[in-house]
């Protein structure tokens, strides 16, 4: 274990699912507490990676590389690089705590608990693979074990959004099948390994448009940017809340990360002449779900579609390597440090947004709101949920606030993307309206916006929020770390995206 | 050698003739207690010759009656497979629970496909061939005839008659223009003749096309799809599928060494055949095109799995088109997947009841396998042919519109094990024997097994092209 973590972290998930199998379907709490020490040990070797990660290099870190299919160069090779390792923490630290949240699921409890660990299976093999063939294989489980939650674990079983996610998943699998087989089939090299083919580039320009074109949009459709989304809304508005957290939290991080993994570095050219399509689709994004945050008047819809809302801030982030064009190399930079910050911070608000309800609710159980509660008591509650929201949001002191700031620092360096920003303030200000909406709903408790608690979908809300609440203060007041983390392996990647 | 000791090289094909003859005598016997001999003389007769055939694949190539059959790796590896599915499909008759009586009746006929079917891909010359398919089609009729035949089966029968004489006649012409052009019955001897015809495009399209349709009805390509579609879903599963899915295995190999030949005469490299491999590429788009468009609507899983065999026969095809060892390879590689998923349906299906665990379990293996699952034997193959394709000279468009044809198949397979899932926990088997769980676990060990650790496989299949000009 000490000597290969990242064979461990992915072994983990598989050797779970493999003693579920055997485990009988009444033995509920046994299936639960194997679930919980997976994803517990697995988070322990996650943190001891971003503790011994060497932050001052950009190579790839606790490499582990197997020979498998010799004839076509396959190999099974995982590594850590600061582009994955945030996800990587962020996804140990959401499906240990998504293991608690449904701690009390009462129907199909050995299905999902069998489905969140191939999920995690594949989720983790997507984050740190580096051979194409090998992606493909952990993106296809992905898909799969996402479908399966959704389809099985839905809240409203006469509006299944299965189907309609399924056509999506299914496009971008084959769109993304394509641009692998396009990339490794046209190189020279002949070869799937990532780090290869990102130093030897196809040096065709309409190949590289081509390529670029085909892999965006097939990370694209597994994305909720416009006008790709069509599956998100009905599918996280009808799935329970830990399905929803495994999606809104997680798998939606899949297409940036694909983008800046595979689509930014193996097309160098169709990123620098074509980001500006992902930029212009963020905005569209950005004020399509602020404005429609604003018009809803319940709780879960105004959640659902801010997560698409701070995922298109994130894309936004990305339109700042059109910068390099303009060879403000670290203008690229800090808008794709800051892309990947608000991936992380916005994987982590997630969770607390959707247990908001249920809080709220465990609040007023003993009363009948928090108008009726002592005066002190009233204030303090209102405090932590101000501070709650407001740390969803992103005031200063909290992680949000960081990487919203850097994605906007980012894309200011040039005009096109300055006026990207300039408009993109109009969905912010709606946004910044919805939450004190919110909390005025809660603090007054009057009736603008309608909370739905669903009793037996979560439980230990106030630990999990608390924890959650705790990081984004910690990397709030103290993204150092993080940056640090994350900086070496986006410097290179620019370098990259800048060569001629 | 064409003498009497040539003989010591096709001991499988042999042993084969003994079962037949065996069975044929056998026939109206009316002792019950024959039948268990008769079930043992066709499981351990096909046993036999899958051992015989494993050791004797590295033998050099060998002629019989003149080179009229001849066996090489290539054809050995074909035979293994045809040998391979029919003992996993027989083998599940056997053990199935009530096994039907009529099983027993249709051995012979059985065993005359499946022999039929090694010689087919066995024949080193057109006569051979011509009879051969000849011989396949007349015992299918024959095979037909063991079930209870009610009017529309009786239509259904006469339509395979039809398309079996139509896809005679068309391969007649196709052979005597072949022997035209090249002056030989002879696959080696003709190959040198082909040399001649390779600068002109036209002909060899002209010959594709007669060669391709004529093989195209057994093959389960081509436009033969409501004959093929309605034998699969009228008839009984154990008789469709012999009759249907044993000979498309070796139609398939025929296809892919006819095309060779045609295509890559002697002294001339796969960089002649441009415009001709292009012209079976789009054939093949059309087919897979087509077969999605007639089955838009179809939802229950025999439907499904003939739409399956025709999309898959269209890949394979398209694979045939490009001719480098890499496409033939991920072609046999798709044809050996398909196979291998297919016998696993059907042994899954024979062995267990419909709503039982063990049955719904392997029923979803052999589905993720049929949509190309990440880590299955499907998702390998197509990711070969695909990956062989996109290297190709091929315009990238065309295999894009082929991998999207894809598409519908995963979205219908994906239904059913969504439907699998759904369904309400079922009980165990009541009398499950090991036998029962083997069977389908043989074909699903080798579905994840082949999908994960390909390589020595796929060598295997690298290997048995030795005879192949490239």
């Amino acid at each position: 274990m000490g000597n290969h973590p990242l064979s461990t972290i992915l072994i983990l998930p598989f050797i779970g699912v493999i003693t579920l199998l055997f485990v009988q379907n009444k033995k509920k709490s046994a299936i639960k507490t194997i679930s919980a020490i997976v994803v517990g040990l697995q988070l322990w070797l996650s943190l001891q990676l971003f503790f011994n990660f060497d932050t001052t290099t950009n190579y790839l870190q606790f490499v582990d590389h197997y020979s498998w299919i010799n004839l076509f160069s396959i190999d099974f090779i995982i590594g850590i690089n600061g582009l994955n390792l945030p996800f990587v923490l962020l996804s140990s630290i959401v499906l240990f705590l998504t293991i608690f949240i449904s701690w009390n699921l009462e129907h199909q409890q050995k299905t999902f608990y069998m489905l969140l660990l191939i999920f995690d299976f594949g989720i983790m093999g997507v984050f740190i693979a580096f051979d194409l063939f090998l992606f493909i294989t952990f993106l296809g489980i992905l898909l799969f074990s996402t479908f399966f939650l959704i389809s099985l674990f839905t809240s409203d079983p006469q509006k299944n959004p299965a189907i309609h996610f399924g056509i999506y998943a299914i496009i971008a699998f084959s769109l993304i099948l394509i641009g692998t087989l396009l990339i490794s089939s046209k190189s020279d090299l002949l070869t799937f390994n990532i780090t290869h083919l990102i130093q030897n580039p196809n040096p065709s320009n309409s190949f590289q448009i081509m390529g670029y074109f085909i892999l965006l949009t097939g990370f694209l459709f597994i994305t909720p940017i416009i006008p790709f989304h069509s599956w998100y809304i009905p599918t996280v508005s009808n799935t329970i809340a830990p399905v929803n957290i495994l999606i809104m939290s997680l798998f939606t991080k899949i297409g940036l990360f694909g983008i800046l993994k595979l689509g930014f570095p193996l097309f160098p050219y169709a990123t620098r002449e074509l980001t500006l399509i992902i930029g212009i689709l963020a905005l569209i994004s950005i004020l399509y779900y602020a404005l429609c945050a604003f018009s809803y008047k319940s709780y879960r819809t105004i959640i659902t579609y801010f997560s698409s809302y701070q995922i298109a801030i994130a894309f936004l982030g990305l339109s700042s390597v059109l910068s390099i064009k303009s060879n403000l190399i670290g203008a690229a930079a800090t808008g794709l440090n800051g892309a990947i910050i608000q991936m992380f911070s916005a994987g982590l608000i997630i969770p607390i947004l959707v247990l908001l309800p249920k809080l709220l609710h465990n609040i007023s159980m003993h009363k009948t709101g928090i108008n009726d509660l002592p005066d002190r008591s009233r204030w303090i509650i209102s405090f932590v949920i101000m501070l709650i929201l407001l740390a969803s949001f992103g005031i200063p002191g909290f992680l949000s606030f960081i990487s919203q700031f850097l994605c906007f620092l980012g894309i200011f360096q040039i005009v096109s993307t300055r006026i990207l920003g300039i408009i993109a303030f109009i969905g912010i200000i709606f946004i910044a309206v919805t939450f004190f909406k919110i909390i005025r709903s809660i603090v007054l408790k009057n009736s603008d916006v309608e909370f739905d608690v669903n009793h037996s979908e979560t439980s230990n809300e106030l630990l999990i929020a608390t924890v959650l609440v705790g990081l984004l203060i910690l990397f709030g007041l103290y993204p150092k770390p993080l940056l640090q983390t994350i900086n070496q392996s986006v410097q290179y990647l620019v370098s990259i995206i800048a060569v001629i | 050698m064409n003498n009497i000791t040539s003989l010591i090289y096709f001991i499988p094909e042999l042993i084969l003739l003994s079962v037949i003859l065996f069975l044929f005598i056998t026939q109206d016997s009316p002792r019950r207690n024959l039948i268990v001999f008769k079930k043992a003389s066709v499981s351990f007769g096909i046993l036999a010759a899958i051992i015989v055939n494993i050791f004797r694949w590295s033998d050099p190539s060998h002629g019989l009656f003149y080179n009229s059959i001849a066996i090489d790796p290539f054809t050995g590896l074909f035979s293994l497979v045809l040998l391979s599915a029919m003992f996993m499909l027989t083998l599940s008759d056997f053990v199935s629970p009530g096994s039907d009586p009529r099983n027993e009746s249709a051995l012979l006929h059985k065993m005359l496909i499946l022999t039929a079917s090694i010689l087919l891909i066995e024949s080193n010359n057109l006569i051979m061939l011509f009879l051969n398919s000849g011989l396949i089609g007349i015992a299918g009729i024959g095979l037909f005839q063991t079930d209870p035949i009610s009017q529309s089966k009786r239509q259904h029968i006469k339509s395979f008659i039809t398309y079996n004489l139509l896809s005679l006649s068309i391969l007649l012409f196709g052979f005597s223009l072949l022997y035209g052009l090249s002056g030989s019955l002879f696959f080696q001897s003709m190959s040198r003749g082909m040399t001649l015809i390779s600068n002109h495009p036209f002909v060899s399209c002209v010959l594709l096309t007669l060669i391709l349709f004529g093989l195209g009805f057994h093959a389960g390509i081509l436009f033969y799809y409501s004959s093929f579609s309605k034998i699969g879903l009228k008839f009984n599963f154990s008789i469709s599928s012999i009759t249907l899915f044993i000979p498309s295995i070796a139609y398939l190999g025929v296809l892919i060494k006819l095309v060779n030949l045609i295509l890559i005469p002697d002294g001339l490299s796969n960089t002649v055949i441009g415009n001709q491999g292009l012209f079976i590429t789009i054939l093949s788009l059309i087919v897979v095109t087509t077969a999605n468009f007639l089955y838009n609507r179809k939802r229950r899983l025999k439907e499904l799995l003939v739409l399956a065999v025709l999309i898959h026969s269209g890949f394979i095809l398209s694979g045939i088109s490009v001719l480098n060892p890499e496409s033939i390879s991920a072609s046999i590689y798709l044809t050996i997947s398909t196979v291998i998923i297919f016998t696993g349906l059907y042994s899954a299906q024979k062995t267990c009841s419909q709503s039982d665990k063990t049955m719904r379990f392997f029923r979803i293996i052999f589905f993720l396998g049929l949509i190309g699952f990440p880590g299955t034997t499907g998702f390998t193959a197509r990711f070969l042919l695909f990956k062989s394709l996109f290297q190709s000279s091929i315009p990238a468009w065309i295999t894009i519109l082929l991998l999207l044809n894809l598409l519908p198949i995963v979205f219908y397979f994906t239904s059913l094990i969504l439907k699998s899932v759904r369904q309400n926990p079922g009980n165990k088997c009541t009398h499950l024997t090991v036998s029962q769980v083997l069977i389908p676990s043989i074909p699903g060990i080798l579905s994840i097994g082949l999908g994960i650790f390909w390589e020595p496989f796929y060598r295997f299949i690298n290997e048995s092209l030795v005879y192949f000009k490239f």
